[in-house]
């Protein structure tokens, strides 16, 4: 399966994901985990409350799985067999927000073995416009 | 249980060692695990993960394993923090369902930053023929402080 060559391109616009962040989708995830065994921030208002959240907290690993998203449907194998993907988390998103995932390709190299080296602007907007989570993915074709 | 009276009976963060092996777990992703991962967990049932790929057949989502050190920390006891602020995840190949996986935890840094203690913590994926499929670092907030 060969990538959109546009996709290869400087200036390139990830397809935006949009995510409505529903307590079923937070808690579909985090009671993977531990969470199971313990009210966490991810999965109990209260234990949210303590900790002086207003309600329950989007877990970081989840939030990077969405960032991934339009990364792999742009990049398919490629994004398998060799990539990176690092974020920042700025803001905690939280319950019943709508957070939109965008990127673009800021950098592409040729390397030695003519394969193309892309270096891609991650970031997550919520509701409010707020940049959310901010990263770099690198992706080699 | 909740996560701060977990964090309160774990293990002191001061007394973990720079270095140290967190934990090892061994084990097959099972495909039903990954149907749940992809349509209910990050909602992106994408055909490759559940149905089939031109890897021959589905292929568990990198993102499957980028919260595996919650998996990690509880085997020891270690506190499980209170918020990760950064995450990195390098994919170096497709991981079938079922095929068997080593996930091992590391110590890489403990530091200090405005006052509140963070934790790197290394994780890598080697399948049984020795490859590394997968590596990332989470660094975590162990505390919030006073």
């Amino acid at each position: 399966m060969s990538v959109d060559t546009s996709a290869t391109q400087v200036g390139y616009q990830l397809p935006p994901v949009v995510k409505k962040i529903t307590e079923n989708l937070l808690c579909n995830y985090s009671r993977r985990y531990p969470g199971i065994f313990i009210a966490t921030i991810h999965t109990d208002r209260e234990a949210a409350s303590n900790w002086g959240f207003p309600d329950l907290v989007l877990q970081g690993s989840q939030t990077m799985n969405f960032c991934a998203e339009p990364l792999f449907k742009a990049y398919r194998e490629h994004w398998i067999n060799d990539s990176t993907l690092s974020v920042k988390f700025l803001k905690p998103v939280f319950a019943d927000e709508i957070i939109t995932i965008k990127g673009t390709v800021v950098e592409r190299q040729e390397t030695a073995e003519g394969r193309i080296d892309l270096k891609i602007d991650v970031w997550a907007t919520n509701t409010s416009g707020n940049k959310v989570i901010t990263g770099e993915a690198r992706v080699v074709i | 249980m909740n996560q701060a009276e977990y964090n309160k009976q774990a293990v002191d963060w001061r007394y973990i060692k720079e270095g140290s092996v967190v934990a090892t777990l061994v084990y097959g992703v099972p495909l039903t695990d990954v149907y749940h991962f992809a349509a209910a967990a990050v909602e992106d049932p994408d055909p490759w993960y559940i149905e089939d790929s031109p890897f021959g057949g589905p292929v568990v989502p990198p993102g499957y394993f980028y919260g595996e050190y919650l998996r990690l920390l509880v085997v020891p006891n270690y506190p499980m923090g209170v918020l990760n602020s950064q995450l990195t995840f390098e994919s170096k190949g497709p991981i079938f369902p079922g095929e068997q996986v080593t996930i091992t935890g590391t110590v890489d840094r403990l530091f200090k930053k405005r006052d509140r203690p963070y934790l790197d913590l290394g994780i890598t994926i080697t399948k049984a023929n020795g490859q590394i499929a997968g590596h990332g670092i989470v660094t975590l907030l162990l505390e919030l402080g006073d």
